[in-house]
């Protein structure tokens, strides 16, 4: 690992908007984000490059410590959304985008949590198909295909709700 | 109807510029899925990111506080100790074990390699010191009795001499021909007559069989001695091997044993005593009444009245002096067999070093190696089931702990 600053400062938006979305609570995700980041300094001698890659490594750390932060308060991903300031939106593109964001987070809560998880990884998190299949378990080939029918659904709800 | 490839390809070319570039509706639809996707992440705040940036920077600072005694001992410990025991570290500590065990017991085989076998049987050492007999030593000729007066008749020496009486031996009951180790010494004084003999077997390579049965006669000829008789079979037959005979001074035994051993690897040896100290006496005793008996009809033929007496004397003393001949061969052959020893040699065919240090060495090395690696097989049998079994528990506590982790997404 070239340097623990170096990886906070790349990932840093990046895994608390991966967290955020997992437990859809500010607060458990500013905890969950700083917990998980504490525990990868503390454990940083324990990675191996060979293993993967490190913003892998941390998205693993960060997930269990999600899942673990679920589990412990048994708080549940809901699509209760924490309701949006649109104020710096520009008035005429609001109706607009608050209409594609309700479309896109109705589609999402069709998902299974799992394939959620998935999406959170891909699209929150920014990693690659290889570095999901390292956080998951899984195979990258898995990987591909589960994202493929994941978006497939996506794009259906997303149709069918406009 | 797109691969899961060029949809990755899609998503990431949108993902990686922020905004939507294909021309193929599909395409656009879906950066514009993906755009929207990402833009439903939340940020954090600027309070929250601010608190990160100096944990960070501070290296997150535990809280300050005061531990105990066994807290902060444990916590030193802790630094030194790995906390998690990781399958490379459980690996390195096996492998340490392993060497540690294999190590101790190739040092313990090599303390006790001389004494115990690979199979655990206690072993003699077949080439071990020569022993010295010194309370045996090799007897005395030259007994001299107080008998045989040369009290014969002056008057008949022609007479005596043409029945074969050497007036001059009767007055010796042992053969002054024989060997003499030792000065004379009275009969009432004598000392043990002990008959020696060895029989050893020697192992040689089989291409050495002949250089070294050669080595056998010669050794037993610079002491002095003689090969009595020998058979030697060489080349590819089952029964390569020979045997040798030999007759060596007994005071030269030793020595030649000492020698003979350095000739190959020593199998077995043996060496045998046998008193022949009451042979001796009977023998002694035997002559002494003989001659007594000849002095007896010398003196009387000296007296003969008349030749029909004087004729039968004379027979009676040709008998009488073949019977000392007889008894004093036997007196011979008892002190050739004291004076000499003999020894019998088998010579084998085998594996047989010529005492060469580096050889030794390298079997010594050899016998260590083959111990050493029984014993990690042995250890490698008790160890990879436990290593086995513990990887085994070890897959099922992370399946369980993820499965259990991940039970939250259900």
């Amino acid at each position: 690992m070239a340097s623990f600053e170096q990886l906070y400062r790349d990932t840093f938006p990046r895994v608390y908007a991966y967290v955020a979305s997992m437990l859809r609570d500010r607060v458990a995700a500013e905890d969950v984000t700083a917990q998980a980041y504490e525990r990868a300094y503390r454990k940083r001698s324990s990675y191996r490059p060979a293993r993967g890659s490190a913003e892998g490594w941390l998205f693993g750390i960060a997930r269990n410590a999600a899942l673990d932060e679920l589990r412990r308060d048994k708080r549940r991903a809901s699509l209760e959304f924490d309701p949006e300031d649109l104020s710096v939106v520009p008035a005429e593109d609001r109706a607009d985008l608050a209409l594609r964001r309700e479309t896109v987070r109705a589609a999402l809560a069709t998902l299974d949590p799992r394939d959620r998880d998935m999406v959170a990884l891909k699209f929150a998190g920014g990693l690659s198909n290889r570095e999901i299949a390292g956080v998951l378990s899984i195979s990258e080939s898995n990987v591909g295909t589960k994202l493929h029918r994941t978006i497939e659904r996506l794009r259906k709800a997303c149709h069918e709700n406009v | 109807m797109k691969t899961s490839e060029q949809i990755e390809m899609t998503i990431d070319a949108a993902l990686d510029s922020g905004r939507v570039m294909a021309t193929d509706p599909e395409e656009r639809e879906l950066q514009e899925l993906a755009l929207a996707l990402r833009a439903e992440g939340d940020a954090p705040s600027d309070q929250f990111t601010a608190e990160m940036d100096a944990r960070v920077r501070d290296r997150f600072p535990r809280p300050e506080r005061s531990p105990g005694f066994v807290p902060r001992m444990a916590g030193r410990v802790g630094r030194i100790i790995p906390r998690r025991i990781t399958p490379r570290l459980a690996g390195g500590l096996a492998a340490t074990v392993l060497a540690c065990a294999v190590g101790g017991a190739a040092l313990t085989q090599s303390l006790e390699g001389d004494l115990v076998s690979p199979d655990g049987s206690i072993q003699t050492e077949p080439a071990g010191p020569i022993e010295n007999y010194s309370d045996s030593e090799p007897r005395t000729d030259g007994l001299v009795t107080g008998g045989g007066s040369a009290a014969a008749p002056a008057k008949a020496p022609d007479e005596l001499q043409r029945l074969g009486v050497d007036r001059a031996a009767d007055s010796a009951v042992i053969d002054p021909a024989l060997p003499s180790p030792a000065g004379g010494e009275s009969l009432g004084e004598r000392e043990r007559e002990v008959q020696r003999s060895a029989s050893m077997t020697i192992g040689a390579p089989a291409d050495e069989l002949t250089t070294v049965g050669r080595s056998i006669a010669d050794t037993a000829r610079r002491h002095d001695g003689f090969v009595l008789s020998s058979t030697l079979t060489t080349g590819e037959g089952a029964g390569r091997g020979g045997y040798f005979d030999l007759r060596v001074p007994v005071t030269e035994l030793d020595a030649t044993i000492a020698e003979l051993s350095d000739l190959g690897e020593i199998r077995a040896l043996t060496q045998d005593e046998l008193d022949v100290t009451s042979s001796f006496e009977s023998v002694e005793d035997q002559l002494k009444a003989a001659l007594a008996e000849r002095r007896g009809l010398l003196r009387r033929l000296e007296n003969a009245a008349t030749d029909t007496e004087a004729a039968t004397i004379r027979g009676q003393l040709r008998r009488a002096n073949r019977e000392v001949d007889s008894i004093r061969g036997q007196q011979r052959q008892l002190t050739r067999q004291t004076a000499f020893a003999g020894i019998s040699v088998t010579l084998e065919k085998g594996s047989g070093e010529t005492g060469s240090a580096t050889a030794e060495a390298f079997d010594d090395a050899i016998e260590i190696l083959t111990g050493a690696f029984g014993l990690l097989i042995r250890a490698l049998a008790i160890l990879i089931p436990l290593a086995l079994v513990g990887g085994v528990a070890y897959g099922t506590y992370r399946g369980l702990r993820r499965r259990r982790r991940e039970s939250a997404l259900d």
